[in-house]
């Protein structure tokens, strides 16, 4: 019973990222429509930024929050130097991917080339207390993780649900021309949605850099295929769906890698994408999700 | 250029090609083969996204599954080389239909997503199947004395006794080992090629196209689409297990990070880069691809992933049909200033089916 609640708590543990991640790719589909592969890759870069400023003597926490301004920073100029070039939302899936593929090659690589591929020290974001739980113990980082995930997720439903910046980033999203008819500055609506979602990314970087108390520049790859999947799971539309998933997904791989022998831990990924795949054949649309009519 | 020029230059080419093994030493040989099954794999990937717009991130698993299917056959069996091949293909066929299945309610960006876990989920399985796999350390297809677990290095003989001398020039032919290879190589690229040029110049090649450019038309107009797009899939991962038996055969080995993501994004900026909807697009991407990592000093070697990301980026926002795309657009320029010059020509009909990168279907 212990080693069950001891991995419910490691599978939240891994979870709580996942969910994070899949919030900032939930953000971009829902401003644009789109998917971002280097979505990871981007969070990494930032990370790196962010303990550059903790090398130069900021505190963790404050680096942090610089690294999310200069992640919504990026995200933004990425939507305005690159991806409207290709269309936006309109733009072909395809040139839009392989875009993304590009800039997650060159971010990879990147941060190697400025920073060195080898892992260096960050501190726990929220110290290293643990606390004694059901006989098992849970670190003060997930709970403090937990409690930043319900204010993003929170703020982000707020955000698209009450304000006009969110209605508009759901009309870009529906429907490009009509939006523009209506006033709503496309462009600059859609750099606000990448900005934010590169943001969240960089805040998912730092904290899972918190939580492997290292950066490295592969350590997000992983990280992003689960995101996806948790995004998947929630629907691609729904923040309150990501965490869901993310929180299912973390909590499953744990508890199938744990218990089933057959899979066990090299097949670390395989119970997430059986799941995927799953909800992609009987649910496309996901848990939380909104169904799409395709018409010609 | 007209047909009989096209056929003419076609010519020229195969004869130099053939020639350059008895004139470059065995490392360039070599290179030469690894550029023939890039090309082969990338061809696969350009079918499926180039000319049915279904995207794979994945296309490097059914290399590996190529590839691995060849091994454990020659190695454990004594199947010999071509049989095995021929299994593998069929193999990856059947996943690929397998995968393709699926792909039909998941489209454009998820189906991406999905291949990209399988991509993932490959070296994952391969090292979970360690017993036949070798696990991460891989394993060889002739193992050589001293090398590896002395149980294997005791099965040689065996495998000699089923005929099993690794892939050894026959010697009636006269040749090395490694320009037999790259003319065997060279037979089976030159086939690969050929089918499936002739199958996008078909009625199959037409509707592919029409499902890519928009799905819902193409239905109306008759195309089985679900049918096409399934079996699209199965060849596609057939051919790319083609260039996993020609990678088993040139590397004599195979392991798990040979198969890894990277390969899957390298066939994609070769068919990318080469231009993803045409027929010799995937051969000069893959030449372009192998030529920059031999270019690029060992020691500046990760500087070839920012490289290959700048190419990938460029080519989408400059010259979205890639190489073959710029030669496209600069012929196309050219006769428009000569129209009447010659009454031959293409007709337009010939498959070269601009634009490369379709436009997306208008959503309502």
């Amino acid at each position: 019973m212990e080693l069950f609640i001891q991995r419910v708590f490691d599978g939240l543990q891994a979870g709580v990222i996942y969910a994070i991640l899949a919030l900032a790719i939930v953000v971009i589909f829902r401003a644009s429509g789109l998917l971002n592969f280097a979505q990871g890759e981007l969070a990494m870069f930032t990370t790196f930024i962010a303990w550059a400023m903790l090398d130069a003597g900021v505190p963790w926490w404050a680096a942090t929050i610089l690294a999310a301004v200069v992640g919504f920073g990026i995200g933004a100029l990425l939507y305005r130097l690159l991806i409207v070039r290709l269309g936006g939302p309109t733009g072909n899936p395809l040139a839009i991917v392989i875009v993304t593929i590009g800039l997650f090659l060159i971010l990879n690589d990147g941060a190697g080339i400025i920073w060195g591929s080898n892992p260096a020290k960050v501190p726990r974001i929220f110290g290293d207390g643990r606390v004694e739980f059901l006989g098992a113990g849970i670190s003060v980082q997930v709970l403090g993780l937990l409690g930043v995930l319900a204010v993003l997720v929170i703020g982000f439903g707020l955000l698209f649900q009450r304000t006009k910046l969110g209605l508009a980033l759901r009309a870009v999203t529906s429907n490009q021309e009509s939006a523009a008819l209506v006033g709503i500055k496309v462009v600059s609506t859609l750099m606000i949605g990448w900005g934010l979602a590169a943001a969240i990314g960089a805040l998912a970087g730092t904290f899972t850099a918190s939580q492997n108390s290292s950066v490295d520049t592969n350590m997000m790859q992983i990280a992003l295929i689960y995101a996806f999947a948790a995004a998947t799971l929630g629907g691609f539309d729904s923040p309150f769906g990501a965490v869901v998933g993310g929180l299912i997904i973390g909590l499953v791989s744990e508890l199938v890698v744990g218990y089933v022998d057959v899979i066990g831990p090299d097949l670390r990924l395989l119970p997430g994408f059986v799941l995927v795949l799953v909800v992609l054949l009987v649910r496309p649309q996901g848990l939380f999700g909104s169904a799409q009519v395709a018409r010609a | 250029m007209s047909t009989r020029l096209r056929w003419g230059v076609f010519g020229v080419l195969v004869v130099v090609v053939a020639a350059l093994p008895q004139v470059l030493e065995a490392s360039l040989v070599n290179r030469l083969s690894e550029v023939l099954w890039v090309a082969v794999a990338a061809l696969g990937l350009a079918l499926l996204t180039g000319y049915n717009g279904q995207i794979s991130l994945g296309h490097g698993a059914f290399v590996g599954l190529g590839a691995y299917v060849t091994m454990i056959l020659t190695v454990d069996y004594g199947v010999p080389y071509a049989l095995a091949g021929l299994i593998a293909v069929v193999a990856a066929f059947v996943v690929g239909v397998g995968v393709g299945l699926p792909a039909l309610r998941i489209t454009g960006v998820y189906l991406a997503l999905v291949t990209l876990g399988l991509a993932v989920l490959f070296p994952q399985l391969v090292v979970r199947l360690g017993d036949i796999t070798g696990g991460t350390v891989g394993r060889q297809l002739i193992p050589r004395p001293g090398y590896g677990d002395s149980a294997l290095i005791d099965e040689i003989g065996q495998r000699r006794y089923l005929g099993q001398a690794g892939f050894r020039a026959p010697e009636w032919t006269g040749l090395a080992d490694d320009q037999w290879r790259f003319y065997v190589f060279g037979v089976v690229a030159l086939v690969a090629f050929l089918l499936v040029r002739n199958l996008t110049r078909s009625r199959v090649g037409r509707s592919l196209v029409a499902i890519r450019d928009n799905e819902t038309a193409a239905e109306v107009a008759g195309v089985r689409v679900d049918r096409t797009k399934v079996l699209t899939f199965g060849v596609s991962a057939a051919i790319a297990a083609v260039g996993g038996w020609m990678f088993a055969v040139l590397n004599n080995q195979v392991s798990p990070t040979s198969f890894t993501i990277t390969l899957s994004i390298t066939l994609l900026v070769a068919a990318v880069l080469g231009g993803a909807a045409s027929i010799v697009g995937p051969l000069i991407g893959a030449t372009v691809v192998v030529l920059l990592r031999e270019v690029i000093p060992a020691d500046s070697q990760r500087y070839s992933q920012v490289a290959f990301g700048v190419v990938l980026i460029v080519v989408m926002l400059v010259a979205p049909g890639g190489i073959v795309g710029i030669y496209r657009r600069v012929e196309a320029s050219i006769r428009r200033r000569r129209p009447l010059a010659s009454g031959s020509g293409s007709s337009g009909l010939d498959g070269s089916t601009d634009p490369v990168v379709p436009a997306r279907p208008q959503e309502a």
